[in-house]
C-alpha cells in the first residue's frame, strides 16, 4: 500500500521542472523535534534543510531533498539490469513533514504532498515579530529572542544577526538574521540549527509545476478529513485487503498524528 | 488617469498625516540600499541596534527597489543602523532617532561564513548513509522478538506477511552481523530472535550490495544489519497450538546460533490446521524469478485436479505438513562468504469434491460428472550452495541449487457410475547454477550473466480400469493402462550488457543467447498387452532443440512531460524437433524483429494518458510437438503431430486516468487489444466418455481479445465511507475445430464489482465487497449458456483495549450453474496478549456454520467447469506463543 502511494507521489513530482539553476550559497540543516501526538510525550526527530540563495530560500525535509536527488539519479542512471523504469523498485526517502517551502520577502509558497501536490500561499508581512531584549549564546552565536504567533501556536525564536540570512526553518522568515532555534510554547515543534555548510556545487531546487492551488483553510480541512478516515482514503488508491493489524496500525498512526504544525488558518 | 493619481496622492498624504498624528511616538527612518554599481539591493536587513548592548530594537527588510522603512521608538536618543546582506559587506552608521532618510551603498563581498556545526546528543548515530539504533534505548517490556523492535524504529514497517519495509519500500538485504544468512527468507530470524540478544540495528541507506558498483551505480534501496551482543548466543522461539475436531496441532520450534564468522538457524514446524507452511520457503527477494522456468517440472500427466476455493487456506486445506529448514553461513576469508541452505517439506493433502464439465459443440453438448477423492503426498528437498566474492574491484557470485521432489498422488473417481483409480508418481531432480560477474573496462562496467539448469523428471500414471478401450484395445475391456514418461531439459542462457547516458537519451546495448534442449520419451503400456495396435503411435522419442541469439538496443527519451521508451530486439531463432521412432524431423529458422514502444504523458495534475504498442513472435513449445499418444489423464489422450506453431502477435493498449484528491474522486479507464495470427488450429476430438484427443491442423487462423476496465472511487465525507465501483468487460474471439467442424468461438465476460468501506468508529471498521459476473460462451455466434455468479463479503473488526482485537468475517457465494448452490461461510478470531510474560494467547474459530462444501465455476472457449470442494469442518484452535533464550 505504501509503495503505491509513494510511487504515486513520486510520479507527481517526477515532472517538476527545475526552478532555478542559481547556485546555492549555503545549506543550513535543522533538526525538527516534533510531537505529532499531543497526548504522548514521545518526540520524533527529522533532519530539515534550508537552501539559501541570494534572494530567496527553500526549506524542506532533508529526506525530500534526498528523494529528489534519487529521482534525478533514477532519471539519469536507472537500474542497468532492466530496461524498464519501474518506480516501485526504488526506495524514495520519506518524510513525516511533507512541506516544500519557497520563501522570498514578498511571498511564501507552501507546497504539500498528500496524495497530490497542493499549494497555498502565506504572506510574510503577516508575521508580526516582537523583538525581545533577551539573548542567549548558542554554539558561540549570540542570539536574540523574538516572538510570533502563527497557525494557532505561539513561537519563541532565537535569531542571530551574526549570520545575515533573513530566513529560518519552515515558513519562518523576515528577522534580520538567521533563526537558530524556534519552538512553540508547548514545545510540540522545535527546530534547532544543526549545521551550516558552504555549498560547493549547484543544487537546483525543483518547484512543482503541476499542483492544485487551494487556500490554507481548505488545506487544513482536507488534512483533517484524512486523519479522520485514513483507511478510506488509502483504499481509494489501492483496493487491497488490509489485515486487522494493518488497519489498526494505520488508524492508530493517523490518530496519533493529532497535532499538526498548522492548527488554524491564520 | 491623471485625475486618479491625484486622488491617490491626496489619500496618501491624508493617511500619512492621520497615522502620523496617531502614532506620534514612532519615528520613521527610511532610505534606499544600493550597491556600488547603483543597483538596488533586495532582501537586505537594516537593523537599528541599541548602542549599549547591540541588541536589535527594530529592523526592516528591503523590497525589490532597495527601499526600507524603519520604525523606531523615540525613547531612544540615537541608535546604530546596521545593514547586512549575504552578498555584500555589512555597513553601519550611528544615527539620531528622528524622521529622516538615510541611504546606504554596499560593496559586494565574497563573504564566507565559516561552516558551523552544532553538536547534539542522540540515540541515533549517523555516519554517512548508516543509521544506527541502539536497542536498549528503544526496548520496552512488551518487546519479545526482533520484529517488535524493528516496527518501532522510524521509517520501518513490517507487513503482515513478514516483509520489512523501510521508508515504504521493501528492504534489499537482511544481514545479521554483516552476513546474509537467509537470503530473503529473513522472517525466520526476525520473528524468532529474542530482543535480549540484539545490541543495535543498523539501517544502511542507499545500500549497494555489490561493492564494485558502490559510488558508481546509485542504489536507492536500504538494507538492515542486526548487530548482536558480544559472544556466541543460542537463541530462538517456540509456538504451540492445539484444537479440535478432530485432534489438531500446530508446532513451531526455531533454534539459532550466531557467532562472528559462522551463523546457523534451524526450524521445525508442523501442523494440520490448514496453515500453509510451505509458503515460508518463498523468498522476498525477486532476483531469480525468471530464470527458473526450465528448472521446474512440467505437468505432463495429471490426475483430475481441483481448483482451490478463493479464500483462506484455513477453510479448506486438509493437510498434515512438516517443514525442516537448516541454514548455515561461514565467512571463509575477508569478503568471501559461503552459504548453505537446506529445506525439506512434506505435505500430505487430502482433497474431496466433485466436478461438472460441459463441452459445447455445434452439434452436441457433453456433460461429465466426476466425484473425486485425492490423496496427495509431496516431499521436496532443496539445497543451495552460494559463494560470493564482493570486493571493490570485482564481483563474483556463484550459486548452485539442487532440488529433488517426489509427488505421489492417488485418486478415486466416480464418473457417472464408472469407478476409476488413478495413481501418479513423479520423481523429479533439478540442478541449476547461476553466475554473475562484473568487471570494469574504461570506467564502464561490463556485466556478464550466465545461467544453467538441468532437469530430469520421470512421470508415471496408472489408470484402472484401462481407459479408451475402443481406441486402445479394440473395444475390449482391459485391466489398466500405465503411461510412463521421462522429460529431460538442459537450459542455458547468457548475456552481456552495458549502459550509456547521453543527456536526455539513455542507451543500453545488450547481446545474449538462450538455449534449451529437451528430450521426451514416453510409452503407454496396457495390461494385458493388446496385439491389435501399432505400438509406435503410443511411443515418443522426441528431441526438441531451441536456440536463440539476440541483440537489442534499449532507448529511453524524456522531454517535458513526455516519456518515450523503445526496445528493439532483433532475434535469430532456430528450432528443431526430431523423433527417431517415427522418423520425422522438423526444422524452423526465423529472424524476428520484436519492437516495443510506450509513450506516456501527464497532461495535467488531474489527467494522465498512456499508450503502448508491441509486436512479438512465439513458436510454441514442446507440448505441441509430440507425435505419439500420451495418456495425460484418464479421459485425455493426446498427441500433436503438427508443424511448429507460429504466432505473430500485435497488441495495443491505452489508458486514461483522472484523479481529484481534494474531492477524493478517482477514475481510470484502460483498454487493451491483442491480435494473433496463428498457423495452426487445434482440434479437440471428444469421445463418448468425454475423452478428448487434441490434434492440430495446418490452417491459418486469427484470434483476438479486447478488454475494457473502468474503475471509479469516491469518498463520501458525511458517511465516513468510500464507495468504489469497477466494471470489467472482455471479449475473446478465436477459431477452433470442434467435433470435426471449424467454429468461431466467442467468449464474453462482464464483471461488476461494487465495494464499500466504512470507518464506523475509532474502535471498529467494516468492509463490504460484492462481485457479480456473467460469463457467456458462443459457438458460431450462437450462445451456448450463461453463468451468473455473485459473491458478497462482509468483514467487521473491533479493537478492544490495548492490543486485543476481534475479527468477524462472513461470505456468501451463489451461482446458477450445476444446481444453484448457495454457500455461507463465517469465521471468528480473537487475540489476547499477556505482554509482561511475552506470551500471546490466540483463539480462532473457523467455518462456524460448518459449511460442507464450496462450488465455483470457470469457463473457457468451449467448455464450462464447475468445481465443488469439500471444506474443513467447523474447528477451534488455541495458540500460545513464547520465546526461548
Amino acid at each position: 500500500m505504501k509503495i503505491i502511494l509513494i510511487t504515486f507521489l513520486s510520479l507527481l513530482f517526477f515532472n517538476s521542472v527545475s526552478w532555478s539553476q542559481e547556485s546555492v550559497n549555503y545549506i543550513i540543516y535543522y533538526n525538527l523535534s516534533y510531537q505529532y501526538d499531543s497526548t504522548n510525550d514521545k518526540s520524533h526527530n527529522e533532519k530539515m534543510a534550508l537552501y539559501v540563495y541570494n534572494n530567496y530560500s527553500y526549506f524542506s525535509s532533508y529526506n525530500h531533498i534526498l528523494g529528489d536527488s534519487v529521482q534525478r539519479m533514477i532519471e539519469k542512471n536507472f537500474d542497468p539490469n532492466s530496461g524498464e523504469l519501474d518506480l516501485t523498485k526504488y526506495d524514495i526517502p520519506r518524510t513525516n513533514f511533507p512541506f516544500r517551502i519557497i520563501k522570498s520577502p514578498e511571498q511564501i509558497r507552501v507546497y504539500h504532498e498528500h496524495l497530490a501536490i497542493y499549494r497555498y500561499l502565506e504572506d510574510p508581512s503577516s508575521f508580526c515579530w516582537e523583538i525581545q531584549n533577551e539573548t542567549i549564546t548558542i554554539n558561540g552565536l549570540k542570539c536574540q529572542k523574538a516572538l510570533v504567533t502563527h497557525g494557532g501556536r505561539n513561537y519563541t525564536a532565537w535569531f542571530t544577526t551574526d549570520i545575515p540570512i533573513n530566513s529560518g526553518p519552515y515558513i519562518f522568515t523576515g528577522l534580520p538574521g538567521l533563526i537558530v532555534k524556534i519552538h512553540d510554547d508547548r514545545d510540540h515543534y522545535n527546530f534547532t540549527l544543526l549545521e551550516i555548510k558552504k555549498s560547493t556545487k549547484d543544487l537546483p531546487i525543483e518547484e512543482p509545476q503541476s499542483f492544485q492551488e487551494i487556500t490554507k483553510a481548505e488545506f487544513l480541512k482536507m488534512m483533517n478529513d484524512y486523519r479522520r478516515n485514513p483507511i478510506i482514503h488509502i483504499k481509494q488508491y489501492a483496493n487491497i485487503n488490509l489485515s486487522p493489524e494493518d488497519i489498526r496500525r494505520i488508524k492508530e498512526r493517523e490518530k496519533r498524528k493529532n497535532n499538526p504544525i498548522e492548527l488554524t488558518a491564520n | 488617469m491623471k485625475h486618479d493619481f491625484r486622488k491617490l496622492y491626496l489619500l496618501l498624504i491624508f493617511t500619512t498625516f492621520f497615522f502620523g498624528g496617531l502614532f506620534a511616538q514612532t519615528v520613521k527612518i527610511e532610505g534606499k540600499i544600493i550597491s556600488n554599481e547603483e543597483e538596488p539591493i533586495y532582501n537586505a536587513s537594516v537593523s537599528a541596534v541599541d548602542l549599549r548592548n547591540e541588541l536589535v530594537i527594530s529592523y526592516a527588510i528591503t523590497d525589490s527597489l532597495g527601499n526600507y522603512n524603519l520604525l523606531i521608538s523615540p525613547t531612544y536618543d540615537s541608535v546604530k543602523l546596521i545593514v547586512k546582506h549575504i552578498g555584500f559587506r555589512a555597513v553601519s552608521q550611528n544615527a539620531r532617532v528622528e524622521n529622516k532618510q538615510i541611504d546606504f551603498s554596499l560593496e559586494p563581498s565574497i563573504l564566507q561564513l565559516e561552516d558551523i556545526e552544532i553538536k547534539a546528543n542522540s540515540l541515533i548515530s549517523d555516519s554517512n548513509d548508516t543509521v544506527t539504533y541502539h536497542i536498549d534505548a528503544v526496548k520496552s517490556q512488551n518487546d519479545r522478538v526482533l520484529a517488535d523492535i524493528l516496527k518501532k524504529l522510524p521509517g520501518i514497517e513490517i507487513e503482515s506477511d513478514g516483509r520489512i519495509l523501510y521508508q515504504g519500500k521493501p528492504i534489499q538485504k537482511y544481514y545479521i552481523e554483516g552476513l546474509d544468512l537467509l537470503g530473503g527468507r529473513y522472517s525466520l530470524a526476525n520473528n524468532n530472535m529474542p530482543t535480549d540478544a540484539v545490541e543495535s540495528v543498523q539501517i544502511l541507506e542507499n545500500h549497494q550490495p555489490i561493492r564494485m558498483l558502490d559510488s558508481l551505480v546509485f542504489s536507492d534501496k536500504a538494507s538492515i544489519n542486526i548487530k548482536l551482543k558480544d559472544g556466541v548466543s543460542v537463541i530462538g522461539q517456540a509456538k504451540l497450538g492445539a484444537g479440535f475436531s478432530p485432534m489438531l496441532w500446530d508446532v513451531n520450534l526455531t533454534p539459532m546460533l550466531f557467532s562472528k564468522r559462522r551463523q546457523f538457524l534451524a526450524t521445525y514446524q508442523t501442523n494440520n490446521i490448514g496453515e500453509n507452511i510451505g509458503r515460508q520457503l518463498n523468498r522476498f527477494s525477486i532476483e531469480e524469478l525468471s530464470k527458473s522456468q526450465y528448472s521446474k517440472s512440467r505437468k505432463w500427466l495429471n490426475i483430475q485436479p481441483f481448483s482451490p476455493p478463493p479464500f483462506s487456506d484455513r477453510m479448506w486445506l486438509d493437510n498434515r505438513s512438516h517443514l525442516y529448514s537448516l541454514n548455515y553461513l561461514s565467512r571463509i576469508k575477508e569478503n568471501i562468504d559461503v552459504r548453505f541452505n537446506a529445506n525439506y517439506l512434506n505435505e500430505k493433502i487430502d482433497k474431496e469434491g466433485n466436478a461438472v464439465t460441459v463441452f459445447y459443440t455445434p452439434s452436441d453438448t457433453i456433460r461429465i460428472n466426476e466425484i473425486k477423492e485425492n490423496n496427495e503426498d509431496t516431499r521436496t528437498l532443496q539445497g543451495e550452495l552460494k559463494l560470493e566474492k564482493n570486493t571493490s574491484k570485482k564481483y563474483l557470485l556463484n550459486s548452485l541449487e539442487f532440488e529433488k521432489q517426489w509427488i505421489n498422488q492417488t485418486q478415486q473417481l466416480n464418473n457417472s457410475g464408472s469407478f476409476i483409480t488413478q495413481i501418479q508418481a513423479s520423481p523429479m531432480t533439478s540442478i541449476s547454477n547461476d553466475f554473475n560477474y562484473l568487471f570494469p573496462v574504461d570506467k564502464k562496467i561490463i556485466n556478464i550473466k550466465s545461467f544453467f539448469s538441468y532437469l530430469n523428471n520421470d512421470q508415471e500414471l496408472r489408470v484402472e480400469p484401462g481407459p479408451f478401450d475402443d481406441f486402445l484395445n479394440n473395444g475390449d475391456n482391459y485391466e489398466f493402462a500405465s503411461q510412463k514418461l521421462n522429460h529431460e531439459v538442459l537450459y542455458s542462457m547468457g548475456s552481456v550488457n552495458s549502459i550509456y547516458n547521453f543527456n536526455k537519451l539513455l542507451v543500453k546495448p545488450e547481446v545474449g543467447y538462450s538455449f534449451h534442449k529437451q528430450q521426451l520419451s514416453s510409452d503407454l503400456i496396457r495390461s494385458p498387452e493388446s496385439q491389435n495396435f501399432q505400438t509406435s503411435d503410443l511411443k515418443n522419442n522426441l528431441v526438441y532443440t531451441y536456440a536463440q541469439a539476440y541483440m537489442q538496443l534499449g532507448l529511453e527519451y524524456k522531454h517535458d512531460y513526455w516519456v518515450f521508451k523503445l526496445t528493439t530486439p532483433l532475434k535469430f531463432t532456430r528450432l528443431d524437433a526430431a523423433d527417431k521412432t517415427v522418423e520425422r524431423e522438423l526444422e524452423l529458422e526465423r529472424v524476428t524483429f520484436e519492437p516495443k514502444l510506450s509513450i506516456s504523458n501527464r497532461l495535467s495534475d488531474k489527467w494522465s494518458i498512456g499508450l503502448s504498442l508491441g509486436r512479438s513472435n512465439n513458436f510454441g513449445n514442446i507440448e505441441q510437438q509430440y507425435m505419439g499418444y500420451i495418456l495425460r489423464g484418464y479421459r485425455s489422450l493426446q498427441r500433436n503431430s503438427s508443424d511448429f506453431q507460429e504466432r505473430l502477435n500485435h497488441n495495443i493498449g491505452a489508458s486514461i486516468d483522472f484523479k481529484e484528491p481534494l474531492k477524493a474522486f478517482f477514475a481510470s479507464l484502460n483498454y487493451y487489444s491483442s491480435f494473433t495470427a496463428n498457423n495452426l488450429v487445434f482440434s479437440q476430438i471428444i469421445g463418448n466418455q468425454g475423452e478428448t484427443e487434441l490434434i492440430s491442423i495446418d490452417l491459418d487462423n486469427n484470434s483476438s481479445s479486447h478488454n475494457l476496465n473502468l474503475n471509479l472511487s469516491k469518498f463520501i465525507s458525511q458517511l465516513n465511507s468510500t464507495l468504489s465501483f469497477k466494471v470489467a468487460l472482455s471479449r475473446i474471439e478465436s477459431q477452433q475445430i470442434i467435433g470435426g467442424n471449424f467454429a468461431d468461438i466467442g467468449n464474453d465476460n462482464i464483471i461488476l464489482n461494487p465495494s464499500l468501506y466504512i470507518d464506523l468508529a475509532s474502535w471498529a471498521v467494516t468492509e463490504y465487497e460484492s462481485t457479480f459476473s456473467r460469463l457467456t460462451n458462443s459457438v458460431n455466434n450462437e450462445n451456448q449458456a450463461r453463468v451468473w455468479q455473485q459473491m458478497h463479503k462482509l468483514r467487521l473488526i473491533f479493537f478492544i483495549g490495548n492490543a486485543q482485537f476481534l475479527e468477524m468475517s462472513g461470505e456468501y457465494f451463489k451461482n446458477d450453474f450445476a444446481g444453484n448452490r448457495d454457500n455461507y461461510l463465517l469465521n471468528l478470531g480473537y487475540t489476547y496478549p499477556i505482554s509482561k510474560k511475552r506470551i500471546d494467547l490466540k483463539f480462532s474459530w473457523t467455518n462456524i456454520l460448518n459449511a460442507g462444501s464450496f462450488t465455483s465455476v470457470y469457463n473457457n472457449e468451449f467448455s464450462y467447469y464447475s468445481n465443488t470442494y469439500i471444506l474443513r469442518p467447523s474447528q477451534v484452535v488455541f495458540h500460545i506463543n513464547f520465546g526461548i533464550n
